[in-house]
């Protein structure tokens, strides 16, 4: 059963030439695949289509989940708003409906998962690079969302937490998933990938793996 | 900071730094940096690398110890998030902030070698630009300043493999020509694609640093004692 479907979708900016031209796309419940694209090429125009911030000029985009797609912007800055580490984790899970002491609990859980405890009761914006990707991250898992749109989720993490990361993800994160990379080398192993060039995705030749 | 006399190297002296006093970044904290070679920081996230930067730059005052750099040096600096020293709403009025004509040239050259070019996003709000788009407009915008010192906060972050291959490129002849690049990275791409030193920080000062080969093969081993 499809999750998101993308029907002969175009996409462009106004006044700009066309970034997606007649792109097709299904993505099964729980699947995920990675995107991998040239800079520029439109992978996050792609994502923000899929997650419904950004009209096609053409074409259709289906969603067919209970909950909203979960959404990891390329800059994790634009998606931290609260004053703390803590409260950024406990905002998440409160919008789940989740009672205070099921919220402090699982906040406390993700924190250690992702090596943030000695900075929970930071500002997030003061935090390394590296740790804001974390938060940004753990934030996000926090909403157990069915489709998950990842625009290049560890960029910013140091390669000890990224394999700790992508461990994790491929050993407990089960929901339908785009994982957007810019370079053969960060392709997560044994996800299926496809290449977005000239506005449309194509299989990956198995000789650039 | 002091000036070396002929020297044209950056160096570190038991340096100290803490955002908050109970908040201690760099401990004694002791580098040197000499110009002709690429120096790569690399450690783990929080440990203290764009902090290194920012101080080297004189963004940021440290508490205790020195930083030595070149005669005239005026470092400049490449932001881990680039898009913070943006001040205008277009491409075109961003090189018009330069402070010469030759800047601005070195500027649209180093553009059309990263394959962005001028007349495609000239109007455009740099802010408009794609996330890698951005980081390369940024690094020209840095570079064409011409100074002999320069840090990159992580420049390849987000780069496909081509535009690794040209950043790399330029960064080898700008070291050639005698220019200081402290590139703070944990891309082992572009390590393994321009050879040049290595340092590693951790626990507030660096733990080890050497040939770049030497570290590319014994890195898990090399990264994890630095942890320790
Ligand atoms: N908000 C915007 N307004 C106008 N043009 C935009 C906007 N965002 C992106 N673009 C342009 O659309 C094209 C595709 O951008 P997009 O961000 O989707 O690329 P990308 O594949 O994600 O690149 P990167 O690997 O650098 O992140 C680029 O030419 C970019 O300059
Ligand atoms: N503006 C700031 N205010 C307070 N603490 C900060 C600030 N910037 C960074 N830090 C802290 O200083 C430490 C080093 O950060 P940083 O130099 O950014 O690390 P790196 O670049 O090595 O990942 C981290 O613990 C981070 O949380
Ligand atoms: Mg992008
Ligand atoms: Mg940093």
């Amino acid at each position: 059963m499809a999750i998101l479907v993308l029907e002969d979708v175009s996409a462009a900016y106004s006044n700009s030439p066309e970034i997606l031209k007649g792109l097709s796309l299904s993505l099964e419940r729980g699947e995920q695949i990675a995107i991998i694209g040239r800079n520029g090429e439109g992978k996050t125009t792609l994502l923000k289509v899929a997650a419904g911030l950004l009209a096609p000029t053409r074409g259709k985009v289906r969603h067919f989940s209970s909950s909203n797609p979960a959404i990891l912007l390329q800059n994790p800055r634009q998606q931290l708003v609260c004053s703390t580490v803590r409260e950024e984790i406990e905002y998440t899970l409160r919008l789940n409906a989740l009672d205070d002491k099921t919220v402090a609990r699982v906040a406390q859980d993700r924190l250690q998962q992702f090596d943030l405890e000695h900075a929970s009761e930071q500002h997030p914006l003061k935090l390394s690079g590296g740790q804001q990707q974390k938060v940004a991250l753990a934030a996000l898992l926090c909403r157990e969302p069915e489709l998950l749109l990842l625009d290049e989720p560890d960029a910013y993490l140091d390669g000890a937490s990224r394999r700790e990361f992508r461990s994790f993800f491929s050993g407990q994160v089960r929901a339908a998933t785009i994982w957007i990379v810019s370079r053969v080398s960060e392709l997560p192993e044994g996800m299926k990938a496809m290449r977005l060039a000239n506005g449309v995705l194509s299989s990956l030749d198995v000789d650039e793996k | 900071m002091t000036a070396l006399d002929s020297a044209t190297h950056v160096r570190f002296d038991d340096v100290s730094f803490a955002y908050q006093d109970d908040n201690s970044v760099l401990t004694h904290c002791s580098a040197e940096f000499a110009a002709g070679v690429v120096h790569y920081v690399v450690g783990p996230s929080g440990c203290g690398k764009s902090t290194l930067g920012l101080l080297l730059c004189g963004v940021m005052s440290h508490k205790s110890g020195n930083v030595k750099l070149p005669k005239d040096a005026s470092p400049t600096m490449v932001l881990q998030f680039p898009e913070n020293l943006f001040l205008t709403d277009s491409v075109e009025e961003e090189l018009a902030l330069l402070p010469d004509a030759q800047a601005e040239e070195k500027a649209l050259s180093m553009l059309a070698d990263f394959d962005l070019h001028f007349v495609d996003i000239a109007r455009k709000s740099p802010h408009r630009l794609s996330f890698g788009q951005r980081r390369l407009f940024a690094i020209a915008l840095q570079v064409s300043l011409g100074s002999k010192v320069i840090v990159l906060d992580e420049p390849s972050l987000g780069l496909d493999e081509v535009h690794v291959h040209q950043l790399a490129n330029w960064l080898g002849s700008a070291s050639k020509k005698g220019t200081c690049s402290i590139v703070i990275t944990h891309d082992l791409d572009l390590i393994a694609e321009l050879s040049g030193e290595v340092h590693i920080l951790g626990h507030g000062s660096f733990q080890w640093h050497g040939p770049s080969t030497e570290f590319l093969k014994n890195r898990d081993m090399l990264l994890l004692a630095a942890a320790q």
